[in-house]
């Protein structure tokens, strides 16, 4: 149904232009999360439709604007959550999810207990913690922003013992503050999400939290969450991506229910192992390297505090690798470090140093569109 | 603007360079191919190529470039003199 037949709506679709507004007017970050938790409070209680537009959003988002942009929906009894994919790969899309479906899918432990949400409201990531707190009958903990001194100071402060996070936003936390700082946040649970958790980042997270159950998530803004792994290994057990629901292409792309995730995985000792996105790995004349390779590789690298790896074009391979890092160690020393460690193929041919990495607004590592 | 004898200086050092020592600067010859004489491989030519834009701090322009014909030291010293304007 076309959003401007719904006359039943009316009312409705004015607290969504006031949402909307308020999302792209750069409103702080806990009065977004509380308006966040207030609508779905009052979805899961009711038939309530909502539209959730990116924090990017334009600010001056007209009613006769969102009406056009909105996606033709079927006004039904289960409350729907319309969400705009991070358009990092692109125009951002809509998908929606039905509320009662996600609610019925989500396991959770046992009731109660503090999460401190570290994604934005209005990302898939952040709508599934937030029903997470829901159907759990948790308390959820809204940060001042996701300044990773705010995110420790909050959890430290609200002895917090569920979190949910992004690897580089942990990564960002452990340069944030020391290890004894953040052990004494008592964490019972940790879920890694948004990205691949490495080994490493398991390792580490279990060594400050060691009572803590750790747990990485593949999930996604078009199908939600996928699956779980708690066993403390990187990679998803073969079996778990088995079945007439997944496939892979043989290029190693996953597809679910016959769509293209983008996401490009390798089996190794019965474990799928995730590459990247499809446009983050990085093709040196038909040798696919991943990014996640290459990073892992000079973490180990004493002086390298932070990291990232990209595609750069090249004229003679199609694409070489970059990689952008920040630390002590001086361009020279760190690339006879990374002779030792990676195969030549994934050998870093641009190199940069850098002040400072940011995040993308999701709180993973950007590694498309990297301007060398 | 570097002259090309700098140019080819520098090309040559960098062979030594990616080539781990293998291959001695002062042994190489302009008319030297740098895949099939020198035995460097496709991704120790891109490196040589990245790191030339980078001192001489120029981006290579691949418009209608012919990169068959610019595989010895001296081709490539010339190539890169030209992409300095």
């Amino acid at each position: 149904m076309i959003l401007n037949k719904i006359t039943p709506y009316n009312g409705r679709l004015e607290h969504r232009c006031r949402y909307a507004v308020r999302a792209g007017a750069g409103g702080e970050f806990q009065r977004e999360c509380r308006a966040m938790w207030d609508y779905l409070r009052q979805a899961c209680q009711g038939c309530v439709s909502l539209t959730i537009f990116p924090f990017e959003a334009k600010v001056d988002w007209k009613l006769a604007d969102l009406m056009q942009a909105a996606p033709a929906e079927r006004v039904s009894a289960d409350a729907t959550v319309v969400l705009h994919t991070s358009g990092t790969t692109g125009a951002p899309k809509p998908v929606s999810h039905l509320l009662g479906h996600v609610i019925e899918r989500k396991r959770v432990g046992a009731p109660g207990g503090k999460w401190l949400l570290t994604f934005a409201p209005f990302r898939w990531a952040g709508v599934s913690v937030l029903l997470h707190v829901l159907k759990a009958d948790a308390q959820v903990v809204i940060p001042h922003s996701l300044n990773p001194l705010d995110l420790v100071a909050s959890a430290v402060e609200n002895q917090v013992t569920h979190v949910s996070m992004t690897p580089s936003l942990f990564r960002k936390l452990q340069l944030a503050s020391s290890p004894a700082e953040l052990s004494q946040i008592p964490l019972q649970q940790i879920s890694f999400g948004g990205e691949a958790a490495t080994q490493s980042v398991l390792d580490m997270a279990q060594r400050l939290w060691q009572h803590a159950r750790i747990s990485h998530v593949y999930a996604s803004t078009e199908f939600g969450d996928i699956c779980s792994v708690s066993d403390g290994k990187a990679g998803i057990p073969e079996d778990r991506l088995s079945g007439t629901r997944y496939a892979f292409t043989s290029d190693g792309e996953l597809q679910i229910e016959g769509k293209g995730t983008g996401d490009l995985w390798a089996l190794r000792n019965g474990r799928h192992h995730f590459l990247g996105r499809r446009e983050e790995v990085i093709n040196v004349g038909g040798a696919k390297v991943s990014p996640l390779e290459v990073e892992e590789a000079a973490r180990l690298v004493q002086g390298v505090s932070e990291v990232r790896a990209y595609p750069v074009a090249n004229p003679l391979l199609g694409q070489v690798v970059g990689m952008d890092y920040c630390g002590s160690l001086g361009e020279a020393d760190l690339r006879c470090a990374l002779r030792q460690r990676l195969r030549k193929v994934a050998m870093p041919l641009v190199l940069r140093k850098l002040s400072e990495l940011e995040l993308t607004p999701a709180g993973k590592t950007g590694r498309v569109g990297v301007r060398v | 603007m570097k002259t090309r004898s700098e140019i080819e200086g520098k090309l040559k050092a960098l062979v030594e360079d990616v080539s781990l020592g293998r291959v001695q600067a002062s042994t190489i010859q302009e008319h030297q191919h740098i895949l099939r004489d020198l035995e460097l491989d496709s991704l120790d030519y891109a490196t040589v190529m990245l790191q030339s834009e980078q001192w001489l701090g120029i981006n290579i322009c691949e418009d209608g470039v012919d990169w068959s014909k610019i595989g010895t030291v001296g081709e490539l010293a010339r190539f890169l003199e030209s992409q300095q304007t």
